[in-house]
């Protein structure tokens, strides 16, 4: 069945920043505990869009979580393939899909911590309920926007091949999503293929595989540094990967 | 669209120094348009730089210009045309609106195709003597001032372009601002019975002349200040429109004394009040309830 996307109104989301940097304390952890999501209807914009949403699943271990969040990611992403970037870039569907048609998801995903510290209650609910700030960082830190953008900086001709390589190994996505030259769409599809051509290396669960991939991204954040990386061709950004791949390699055996 | 913010890649010596990259770069003539889902982008790179442009025409070097946007997560290099030898080369583009938003940075590039030996830049920084450098492929060898595309900010709800919005503020006897709204306008937050008063007391020319400078100019000082920061906030657009268009020289290395004068000459400018100011001065008669 099909549903109407919503999004959140400005008045809607300087109330709920104000509640959670005024409000109490306690109310405000206790608001995002349990109990119906505390949007007033007033605040909930329709919008002309409307998609077959999936149902989100979570589970309790780590490693369980990363499956899901690969499943997750391809669903949402396929039934929200009509939303463009710069649609996706709006702050209020996400806090709508936080607050409202994902809520207890997010109760179950992202529980927000017992704590008495309302800076950490705060950087919490502000980072994976809202949206805090205006980059592509700042939604991969949404509990639902993250899904949807890792779903379409991973998305490759209408494969997620390497959706699980960039939810195998979240240092990807900071490494290289989250820097400047990750933007470029095909510095990602060569950096993912020489990934899935190295895997043993670079995807391993343990951590010499994260220390090669730390050190893959400072080597291409520093080439780029120099030469315009977005001026080369898919061949000779292959080979040029190639070439930084066999250096962290000797210097990382 | 604004020339006033630098560049990327000082102290990149093979560009020149920090002053002078050995000649002029820039992008002239410049014309953009957004017509139905594209946003095209024409006008004309001008190099004066001798060496550069020799390079360019014998095909050693060519310009690329290059948008990106935070907002997006887009970023991508277009080639401009063959350079003629009076070092100007035609350039223009378009992306699908869809793919930017908020403020996309455009800038242009001139890199090497081949790697070149002994290049020796003109106005090389003193600190490098006569170095010489053996460039890579793509190596950048000029760059543009940058200028930023306003692409309409919030889709769904449709804001206006004022910079400030005067709205209650959480503290009894303070005034302080919000610059990371999320309707993208500087807030300037009163408490709540200066609120009425400036509410009450809006049409008194005197008194609007006060608001002005004792809430708007130090914001406005406080946010030009800003503008070099690395946040994306939308408010940047419109206020570096402004300044490009007044042609004001300011850079990251401007001082709050700086900024203070800047912002107090803008104020004075009635033909920013007939504009965006206008805008700004509607929400103080109107302010937020």
């Amino acid at each position: 069945m099909k549903t109407k996307l919503g999004s959140i109104s400005f008045e809607g989301l300087k109330r709920l920043s104000s509640f959670l940097n005024d409000g109490n304390l306690k109310a405000v952890v206790t608001s995002y505990h349990a109990g119906p999501s505390i949007i007033r209807p007033e605040e909930i914009i329709e919008l002309d869009n409307e998609a077959e949403l999936p149902e989100l699943k979570f589970s309790k271990t780590s490693e369980e979580l990363k499956k899901d969040d690969e499943i997750n990611t391809i669903k949402l992403h396929q039934s929200l393939a009509k939303l463009s970037p710069s649609e996706a870039s709006s702050k209020g569907i996400w806090v709508w899909f936080t607050h409202v048609f994902y809520w207890n998801y997010m109760l179950q995903r992202w529980p927000v911590p017992e704590s008495s510290d309302r800076q950490e209650i705060q950087n919490y609910i502000s980072s994976h309920y809202l949206i805090k700030g205006q980059n592509t960082r700042s939604f991969i830190r949404n509990g639902v926007a993250r899904l949807w953008w890792y779903g379409h900086l991973s998305e490759n001709d209408g494969s997620y091949a390497n959706t699980a390589i960039l939810l195998r190994q979240l240092d990807i996505a900071s490494n290289l999503l989250e820097r400047s030259q990750g933007r470029n769409q095909n510095i990602r599809k060569v950096f993912f293929n020489k990934m899935f051509e190295h895997k043993k290396e670079f995807l391993d669960s343990g951590n010499e595989a994260r220390i090669r991939v730390r050190e893959l991204a400072k080597r291409i954040n520093f080439f780029g540094s120099t030469r315009l990386i977005d001026a080369f061709s898919m061949y000779e950004l292959e080979s040029e990967f190639e070439k930084m791949i066999q250096e962290v390699l000797t210097e990382q055996p | 669209m604004n020339n006033n913010s630098g560049n990327h890649f000082f102290p990149f010596p093979v560009l020149g120094n920090k002053n002078a990259i050995g000649g002029f770069f820039d992008f002239v003539k410049p014309v953009i348009r957004e017509k139905s889902s594209e946003i095209s982008i024409t006008g004309t790179l001008r190099c004066t730089n001798k060496t550069l442009i020799k390079l360019c025409c014998e095909g050693d070097a060519e310009a690329f210009g290059h948008i990106e946007c935070l907002r997006t997560s887009y970023r991508s290099a277009f080639k401009s045309k063959r350079w003629s030898d009076e070092g100007e080369t035609d350039f223009n583009c378009s992306i699908n609106s869809s793919l930017l938003r908020g403020n996309a940075e455009v800038g242009f590039f001139i890199i090497a195709t081949k790697g070149i030996e002994n290049y020796c830049p003109q106005s090389l920084d003193p600190l490098f003597g006569k170095a010489k450098f053996n460039l890579a492929p793509k190596a950048i060898l000029a760059v543009s001032k940058r200028f930023y595309l306003n692409i309409q900010d919030e889709l769904i709800q449709s804001s206006n372009s004022s910079i400030f919005i005067f709205d209650k503020g959480t503290q009894a006897n303070m005034v302080y601002w919000e610059f990371d709204r999320p309707d993208g306008k500087i807030g300037i937050m009163v408490p709540p019975s200066d609120l009425n008063t400036i509410r009450n007391l809006r049409n008194n020319e005197l008194f609007l002349r006060t608001t002005i400078v004792s809430f708007i100019l130090p914001a406005l000082a406080q946010a030009l200040k800003l503008l070099f920061s690395p946040d994306a906030y939308a408010w940047k657009t419109p206020l570096k429109a402004i300044i490009d268009r007044e042609g004001i020289e300011i850079n990251s290395a401007v001082d709050y004394d700086q900024t203070y004068k800047i912002a107090q000459n803008l104020l004075k400018k009635k033909e920013i009040q007939e504009n965006i100011f206008t805008t700004m001065l509607q929400e103080i008669l109107n302010p937020t309830e």
